[in-house]
């Protein structure tokens, strides 16, 4: 029997959490801190690294390798900006942390700041996430009152400010160069790279842009034996636990905190009890809308980085997307290329047209005008958005498209076949 | 132009960032908000001012996020998702019942001013299925009959 292992949601686990910086404290908060202001910031790095932590956004970057990148002794300020622009459909996680316990994140991003000798941090929150910006203002008012934010934390001497910062909805702003022109007060639009933001990110000075599930990890990677621990959950280079949001046809929908060496199969019919009104699985979206999609008979994978690469999809976000038998394929390509045409930011001609033409001929079919030749054309639209762009969003748009028509043609024909 | 209050929140964001440019978006969130959810020119025009851009910057970034209105929306704001794990338990549905009930489609305002329908991509608040945000509150696992009920609250 599959079941939850709790390092992220220990707290948010415990019924009788108070989650005032107060509670937090009491829950043994803050120790990881106070122990990385009697290290070298090199030596925090080090520690990240060997935890083998991979970003929680969606590309799964080493995270100690990201920081080691930052420039160095350029006379400009350090930045590190914690991404909360969650916004990757299927995705719910870090809305969780944010809302129900403030204070592990934030205190997952001073540590990272001293880390990377950042003395402003900036949470870049969605604007549509009014509740946890509320609970995250509170939670640094009581960070600054209580002396552990500002000019001598701990008497560390670590200068340190954080600002929450508000986005106004725009999908792009998730992609790390769009949400730095946004964070700066421009239209979020992906930049060219190089440089890369560890050389010139917000106002074009050195920049880190972390996840918050990663940033909320390295309190515990930071506790006495925390890196190994870590390292321990679950296979090689899938280090950690992680949350994965659940959502569609399942009993259970919900977010869950695993380890890697747990099954697809097992979430949907342990952790998610099953697929609801006693039906069958057809299939699941793995790793947020972008990723390939995957049959009810594939579902038998381990569900981390590394194994659903092995079999040509993705973990994504952990944002699994469960369907059932009852489910009509193209309506549910249709929508998902909906919104890529939606979100598209406009500046690539193949992500721009593309994603508009593909949602066009997808309707075709709606409308009982489908054809094979229509199909092939779908397919060569997706293919052309596939490395072409100047972000990963023509990817996104392109690879549900491949990978829907390549497993499910007689869903698409279904439309057009006469009998 | 600004109440004391809002000057002071203005100060206060402008103080947070390196250049005043940065603190743009959060500025005109705040000036939205206190103009019963929508932008005119003339605040526009003003931010563009403290913020020390032309105002056809401003243009191009309210024009590129969604949030930012140039119709003044209903007392309430219905923003009914329906993306993709929404529309698999209901969200379509959800947001189509809304249409009927208040005899308007997304994008528009009841006459009477009170409602107003948007039709929202993903929420981030995709395992409460189907999610909805009316102003600045979220409700989860919406069904037809709780938005019916929801509605006449609203309305009294
Ligand atoms: S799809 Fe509706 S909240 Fe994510």
């Amino acid at each position: 029997m599959a079941e939850e292992t709790l390092v992220l949601f220990k707290n948010i686990r415990n019924p009788k959490y108070d989650k005032s910086l107060a509670g937090y404290k009491r829950s043994g908060g803050f120790k990881s801190l106070k122990k990385v202001f009697g290290m070298k910031p090199e030596e925090v790095v080090q520690e990240v690294k060997e935890s083998g932590l991979r970003g929680r956004g969606g590309a799964g970057f080493p995270t100690g390798l990201k920081w080691s990148f930052m420039a160095k002794g350029t006379g400009k300020p350090s930045y590190l900006i914690a991404n909360a622009d969650e916004s990757e459909p299927g995705t719910c996680k870090d809305r969780e942390l944010m809302l129900k316990d403030p204070h592990l994140f934030l205190e997952g991003l001073m540590i990272s700041s001293y880390a990377i000798g950042c003395h402003h941090a900036y949470v870049y929150v969605r604007g549509e996430f009014f509740p946890a910006i509320k609970t995250l203002n509170a939670a640094v008012g009581e960070l600054y009152a209580d002396g552990l934010l500002g000019t001598n934390p701990l008497g560390s001497g670590f200068k340190l400010d954080i600002t929450i910062h508000t986005g106004a909805g725009a999908y792009i702003c998730g992609e790390e160069s769009a949400l730095l022109d946004s964070l700066e007060g421009k239209r979020g639009q992906p930049r060219v790279k190089p440089p890369f933001p560890a050389v010139s990110g917000f106002n074009g000075c050195p920049t880190s842009v972390n996840n918050v599930e990663t940033l909320a990890c390295i309190p515990f990677i930071l506790s006495d034996g925390g890196a190994e621990a870590f390292k321990s959950f679950g296979p090689q280079n899938n280090s950690g636990t992680h949350l994965v949001s659940l959502s569609g046809h399942v009993n259970c929908p919900g977010v869950y905190e695993l380890r890697m060496d747990v099954s697809m199969k097992d979430i949907i019919y342990d952790i998610g009890g099953g697929i609801r009104d006693g039906k069958k699985l057809k299939g699941v979206i793995p790793g947020g809308s972008s990723s390939p999609v995957m049959k009810a008979d594939e579902v038998d994978v381990l569900y981390n980085f590394d194994d659903l690469a092995k079999i040509g999809t993705m973990l994504g976000s952990a944002a699994m997307m469960v369907f059932d038998e009852g489910t009509d394929i193209v309506k549910l390509l249709h929508r998902i290329t909906r919104f890529y045409a939606h979100e598209s930011c406009g500046q690539c001609t193949p992500c721009r047209e593309g994603t508009h033409w593909s949602s066009q001929i997808i309707q075709d079919f709606l409308r009982g005008n489908g054809s094979d030749e229509k199909l092939k054309r779908l397919y060569r639209v997706g293919g052309n958005m596939l490395g072409t762009t100047l972000c990963a969003l023509g990817d996104a748009a392109a690879m549900p498209i491949q990978s829907f028509v390549n497993k499910f043609p007689e869903e698409f024909r279904k439309y057009y076949a006469t009998l | 132009m600004f109440s004391e209050d809002i000057q002071a929140q203005v100060d206060n964001l402008l103080c947070r960032y390196p250049i005043k440019q940065n603190a743009l978006i959060p500025i005109l969130l705040l000036v939205q908000k206190e103009n019963e959810g929508w932008l005119t020119e003339e605040w526009m025009q003003h931010v563009a001012d403290i913020c020390e851009v032309p105002l056809t910057h401003i243009e191009g970034v309210v024009t590129f996020y969604t949030m930012f209105r140039l119709k003044r929306p209903g007392r309430y704001h219905l923003q009914i998702c329906t993306c993709v794990p929404c529309c698999l338990v209901g969200g379509t549905e959800l947001l189509e019942h809304t249409e009927k009930k208040l005899e308007i489609q997304a994008g528009h305002t009841t006459d009477d001013g009170v409602f107003s329908i948007e039709e929202m991509e993903c929420i981030g608040a995709c395992s409460y299925a189907p999610a909805v945000i009316v102003n600045e509150d979220y409700h989860e696992q919406v069904t037809p009959e709780e938005m019916d009920k929801m509605i006449k609250e609203l309305r009294q």
